[in-house]
C-alpha cells in the first residue's frame, strides 16, 4: 500500500534532528511561494490579563518580495485545500489564520468580522477546551481590535494577510525565551518579548490533522492497521490532507459502512498518523512536474515523422513524478533520513557525482538525485496527471521496486551513449556537432529513449522492463525506424533521415550495452565500432564473405555500394541514381527494388558508361550480388525487410566522401 | 495440518489497494483476505470469517498496466461519467494453499467436484477465474529453524532476518496487505510481504523470535508461509 510506504517515509523524518524552520516549512505552507504575500499584512492582536493591544507588521521587505523566514516562522499558516477558502475549515493548530482580501475588506463590518473570528477560534486547538463564555469574550475583544485598529490598514488594492492572536493566557506563548522557543514580537502593551514554543506548533499541527481525520471515523482501544499494535485511539486514514486518499470519491468504502465508519477499512494511531502526515508533506515537496519537452518526447506519436514534428510540447497534460525509496527490510531511520534530505533538494547537474543516481536520466524527474543507494533499498517512481489539490488524480505509471544497482547501470549506459557515442555516430552520419541538441535530449533520458524507440504506448512497460532487468526486444524499434526512414526517403528529406539513423544506432548501442552489462548476456547486434570497421574494409576493398553473413550487413554494404555508384552517376549525368532509377514514381523503397532496379542495373550502366569507380566497388559488388540471391531464397526480402532497410540507409549515408585526388589516382 | 491447494488464473486481475480513492491501484498479487474470500465464494458462505490460513505462491510474473476507464461517478450526488485510471495485473496466476481446521474438508470436496456456489474472480468481476484443484496434503509445522529456509510462497517481512540474494532474481516488497477479515466489511491488521517478481522461491535466514500469527509448514523440504 502506498499508505504504509508513506508512513515508512514519514517515520525517519519525525525522528530526525530536522532544524525547526525546516520542520515548520515541511508541515505548513509557510515558506512557499504562493503564501509569501500573506506575510505582507500581519495583524497581531495581543490579549493580556486586563487589556489588549494591536500591531500591524510586514515580514516582506518589499511588495511581492520574499518573506523574512526567521521573523515569520513563529506564525506559520496553511492554506485550505479545496472548499471555500473564506470559510473556516478543518482544525487550526495555533491561533494564526490566513486572511483573504474579502476578510480584510470586511474588517469594518463588525458582524461579519465577529463571525469570521468566532468560526476560527472554535476550531483552534488551544481554544477547544475553553468554555463558550470565555471564548465569546475573546471573540469580542479581537473583533473590537480588528474593527477599530486593523481596519486603518485596509487599502483599496487587493490584500492578503495573517491574523495572529497573541493570547498570553494560552500556554503556547511565554514572555521568556526558552529552548526551541521562537520570537514572535515585542508586546504592544509592555514592550516585553513574546515567544511561542516550537514543540507546541508541531504537536498541535499533528493533533489538528489527527482531529480532522477523526471526522471520518475514530475508535478507542483498537488495533492499528499498520503497526498491528493495540492503540488508545485510532482514526480513519482517509482525509483531504493527502488527496490520493480523498473521501470525495467514496470507493473503496463498503456500502455497509456508515458515514463515519471509515475506520473499518484502515485505521491509524496518533504516532502512525504523525508519520503519515510527515510522509505526505515530504512527497508533496519531492513531486516534480515533468518538463513539457520531456512530455512531448515521451508521448508524441512516433509512427509518423510529420505528426510528431507538428505536436506542440504544450499539448500534453501535465504529469508529475514522485520518486521515493525505502529499505527492502527494516533499517536505521537516521540513515534513511539522510538520504531523504538529499532527495528533497534540487540539484544542478554540475554538482553531481558519478556515484549519484540522477533521477532525470532514469525517470525524467528533473533535478532530483539520490546519493549512493545500496541494493538493500528499493526505488519507486509514481507518475500521475491531474490536479492533486482538487483530488483529481490519475495514475499514469508506477515503476516499483527498482534495484538501485540496475538503475545505476542503466544511468551509466545512457551517460556513455551521450558523452562518447553520440558524437561518434553523428560524425559517421556527417551531422555537425552544433546540430545535435534535440538528438542529445532524446537519448539522454530513459523515458524519452524508450518512447522514441518503442512508441508512447509502450513507455511504462518498457521502463518497467529495463529497470527490472528484463530482456527487451528490438523488432519493434527496427520496424518503426524503417517506417519513418521510408517516409523521409520518399520525401527526399535526407537530412532528417540522418537524425533517425543517429537515434537508431544510439538505441542499438544502448540495447547492446544493456544486454552485456545489465543482463550479462551476449546478443548479436553490431556496435558502431564494428560497422566502422566494415566500412573501412569496404573502402579498402578488403571485404570478406563473413562481412555479408547477415541481412543487416548485406543491407549496409549495399547502401555503401549504391552511394558510391550514385556519386559517379551524378557526376556523369547530373541526376540522382536512387531517385530516378531505383525509387521511381515516389514508390516505397524495398530490398527487392534495391536489388533489381539498383544493383543489377548498376552493372549494365557501368559497362555502358565508364564511370571510373574505385576498384573496391567491384570487389564489394561481386560479394553482394550472390548474397542478394541467397536472401531472396531465404525470403529475407520480406521477412527481414526492416533490418535490411535501416542498415541500407545507414551504409548509404555513412559512406565518407572520397577526395578527388584519390579518385583520380585510382582511375589511372 | 491439512492443506488443500488450488490454482487460479485469469487474463487480468485487479486487487484494489484501499488507500487509493481517486485513482485505483492494485496490489501486486492476491491478498490473503481475497484468497480466503474466494473460498467463501466457492462454499457459498456470505461474510466469510475464518481462522483458517492461506499461503500464496505466484505462478506467473507480476506485471501491471494502467488503463483509463470511464466509470459512473460518485455516489450520493449526481451520477456522471468520470475518467478513472485503473491499474491492472496482466496474466495473474496463483496457487493458494489453504490450511486449517474449519473449512478445509468442505473446500476439498467442492474443488474436487468442480463446484462453486458463487462466481469467483481475481479482485474484480471482470477478471473471472475458475479454481482448479491441485492436491491435498497433511503437512507438519516447522517449529525450529537452523539455517536458511526456502519458501515457495510469498514471505511476510517480519519473518525475515536476512534475505539470501540470488543472481538474476528480482526481490520486491509489497506493503500493507490487509491481514484479517473480521466480518461486516471490517479488516484488522496488515502484513508486508517479500516476493520474487517471477514467482521464484525465496531463500532467507529467519528471525529466531517466532511470530505466532504466521504458521510455517514443511512442504516437500520447502516452506509454506501461511497467514
Amino acid at each position: 500500500m502506498l499508505l504504509s510506504d508513506i508512513i515508512k517515509i514519514g517515520k525517519p523524518i519525525v525522528e530526525s534532528p530536522m532544524p525547526i524552520i525546516e520542520r515548520i516549512q515541511l508541515l505548513t505552507d509557510f515558506g512557499k511561494e504562493e503564501v509569501k504575500n500573506f506575510y505582507g499584512h500581519i495583524f497581531l492582536i495581543e490579549i493580556g490579563r486586563d487589556n489588549t493591544g494591536f500591531q500591524f507588521k510586514q515580514f516582506q521587505d518589499e511588495k511581492n518580495g520574499p518573506v523574512d523566514l526567521k521573523k515569520a516562522c513563529g506564525i506559520p499558516i496553511t492554506l485550505p485545500s479545496g472548499g471555500n477558502p473564506l470559510h473556516a475549515q478543518g482544525v487550526y493548530p495555533i491561533p494564526c489564520y490566513p486572511m483573504y482580501d474579502p476578510h480584510i475588506k470586511n474588517f469594518t463590518d463588525e458582524k461579519k468580522t465577529k463571525k469570521m473570528v468566532h468560526d476560527r477560534l472554535v476550531r483552534t486547538i488551544p481554544y477547544m477546551d475553553q468554555d463558550e463564555k470565555t471564548l465569546e469574550k475573546k471573540v469580542d475583544l479581537i473583533t473590537n481590535m480588528l474593527v477599530n485598529e486593523a481596519s486603518k490598514y485596509v487599502t483599496e488594492e487587493k490584500q492578503l494577510g495573517v491574523l495572529v492572536i497573541l493570547d498570553l493566557s494560552l500556554n503556547i506563548y511565554s514572555n521568556e525565551s526558552k529552548e526551541e522557543s521562537l520570537f514572535i514580537s515585542t508586546s504592544a502593551m509592555d514592550n516585553g518579548s513574546i515567544y511561542i514554543q516550537s514543540s507546541a506548533i508541531f504537536s498541535n499541527i499533528i493533533e489538528a490533522r489527527f482531529l480532522e481525520a477523526a471526522e471520518l471515523g475514530s475508535e478507542n482501544e483498537r488495533v492499528s492497521t499498520i503497526s498491528n499494535e493495540p492503540s488508545e485511539k485510532v482514526v480513519s486514514a482517509y482525509n483531504k490532507g493527502w488527496l490520493w486518499l480523498s473521501p470525495t470519491w467514496e470507493m473503496p468504502r463498503s456500502i455497509y459502512w456508515k458515514e463515519k465508519e471509515w475506520t473499518k477499512g484502515i485505521r491509524l494511531n496518533r504516532k502512525e498518523y504523525e508519520a503519515f502526515f510527515y510522509g505526505t508533506q515530504f512527497l508533496k515537496q519531492v513531486q516534480t512536474p515533468l518538463h513539457a519537452s520531456m512530455l512531448k518526447e515521451m508521448f508524441a506519436p512516433i509512427q509518423n515523422v510529420e505528426a510528431k514534428k507538428n505536436m506542440r510540447p504544450t499539448s500534453f497534460e501535465a504529469i508529475y513524478g514522485i520518486p521515493y525509496f525505502l529499505p527492502l527490510l527494516n533499517k536505521d531511520s537516521i540513515e534513511v533520513y539522510e538520504k531523504f534530505k538529499v532527495l528533497k533538494n534540487r540539484y544542478e547537474e554540475q554538482n553531481m557525482k558519478e556515484s549519484d543516481l540522477q533521477l532525470e536520466i532514469i525517470s525524467g524527474v528533473q533535478k532530483r538525485m539520490i546519493p549512493e543507494l545500496t541494493d538493500d533499498y528499493r526505488l519507486t517512481i509514481i507518475y500521475y496527471s491531474g490536479t492533486m489539490s482538487r483530488g483529481d488524480i490519475h495514475i499514469r505509471g508506477q515503476i516499483e521496486d527498482v534495484v538501485p544497482s540496475v538503475a545505476y547501470q542503466v544511468q551509466r549506459i545512457i551517460k556513455k551513449n551521450v558523452n562518447t557515442l553520440l558524437n561518434r555516430v553523428a560524425d559517421q552520419l556527417s551531422i555537425p556537432e552544433n546540430q545535435l541538441q534535440f538528438a542529445r535530449f532524446k537519448v539522454s533520458h530513459l523515458p524519452t529513449l524508450l518512447s522514441n524507440a518503442y512508441g508512447p504506448g509502450y513507455i511504462w512497460s518498457m521502463m518497467q522492463a529495463v529497470l527490472h532487468r528484463e530482456p527487451i526486444g528490438l523488432e519493434r524499434v527496427t520496424k518503426q525506424t524503417s517506417r519513418r526512414i521510408n517516409e523521409l526517403a520518399n520525401k527526399e528529406e535526407y537530412w532528417n533521415l540522418r537524425y533517425e539513423l543517429l537515434f537508431y544506432h544510439l538505441f542499438i548501442e544502448f540495447y547492446k550495452q544493456y544486454y552485456e552489462t545489465v543482463l550479462k548476456e551476449k546478443e548479436g547486434k553490431l556496435s558502431m565500432q564494428q560497422w566502422e570497421s566494415i566500412l573501412q574494409r569496404y573502402l579498402n576493398g578488403e571485404l570478406q564473405s563473413e562481412d555479408l553473413d547477415s541481412t543487416e550487413k548485406i543491407g549496409f554494404v549495399t547502401g555503401c555500394l549504391l552511394q558510391q555508384f550514385e556519386r559517379s552517376y551524378r557526376a556523369k549525368t547530373g541526376k540522382s541514381y536512387v531517385d530516378t532509377r531505383v525509387m521511381r514514381f515516389g514508390s516505397k523503397l524495398t530490398p527487392e527494388m534495391i536489388w533489381k532496379n539498383g544493383l543489377l542495373r548498376m552493372q549494365e550502366l557501368q559497362k555502358q558508361w565508364d564511370f571510373g569507380i574505385k576498384s573496391n566497388y567491384n570487389h564489394a559488388l561481386s560479394l553482394v550480388l550472390p548474397s542478394m540471391i541467397a536472401m531472396k531464397e531465404k525470403q529475407a526480402f520480406t521477412k527481414e525487410k526492416d533490418e535490411f532497410m535501416t542498415m541500407f540507409w545507414s551504409g548509404y549515408l555513412m559512406l565518407p566522401k572520397v577526395k578527388k585526388e584519390e579518385t583520380a589516382n585510382e582511375s589511372k | 495440518m491439512k492443506v488443500v491447494a488450488f490454482d487460479i488464473k485469469s487474463s487480468l486481475g485487479h486487487f484494489r489497494r484501499p488507500d487509493t480513492t481517486a485513482t485505483q491501484l492494485t496490489y501486486p498479487f492476491i491478498p490473503p483476505t481475497v484468497a480466503k474470500g474466494m473460498v467463501g465464494a466457492i462454499l457459498g458462505i456470505e461474510d466469510f470469517v475464518t481462522s483458517d490460513l492461506v499461503g500464496i505462491q505466484l505462478l506467473s510474473k507480476v506485471e501491471m498496466v494502467s488503463q483509463q476507464l470511464s466509470l459512473l461517478g460518485k455516489g450520493g450526488g449526481t451520477v456522471f461519467n468520470r475518467p478513472t485510471t485503473v491499474q491492472l495485473l496482466v496474466q495473474p496466476a496463483y496457487r493458494i494453499f489453504y490450511a486449517g481446521n474449519e473449512y478445509v474438508n468442505q473446500l476439498e470436496q467442492f474443488l474436487k467436484n468442480n463446484q462453486s456456489v458463487y462466481s469467483t474472480y481475481l479482485g474484480s468481476a471482470y477478471a473471472l477465474t475458475k479454481p482448479a484443484y491441485v492436491g491435498t496434503w497433511q503437512l507438519n509445522e516447522v517449529r525450529s529453524f537452523t539455517n536458511t529456509l526456502t519458501s515457495k510462497t510469498v514471505v511476510p517481512v517480519q519473518l525475515i532476518e536476512e534475505l539470501v540474494i540470488e543472481d538474476g532474481y528480482s526481490y520486491q516488497r509489497a506493503s500493507g496487505f490487509m491481514k484479517n477479515y473480521v466480518g461486516e466489511r471490517t479488516f484488522e491488521k496488515s502484513v508486508d510481504f517479500i516476493y520474487e517478481q517471477h514467482g521464484r522461491s525465496l531463500v532467507f535466514k529467519p528471525k529466531l523470535k517466532r511470530n505466532s500469527e504466521i504458521r510455517l509448514l514443511d512442504f516437500e523440504g520447502d516452506l509454506l508461509c501461511l497467514v
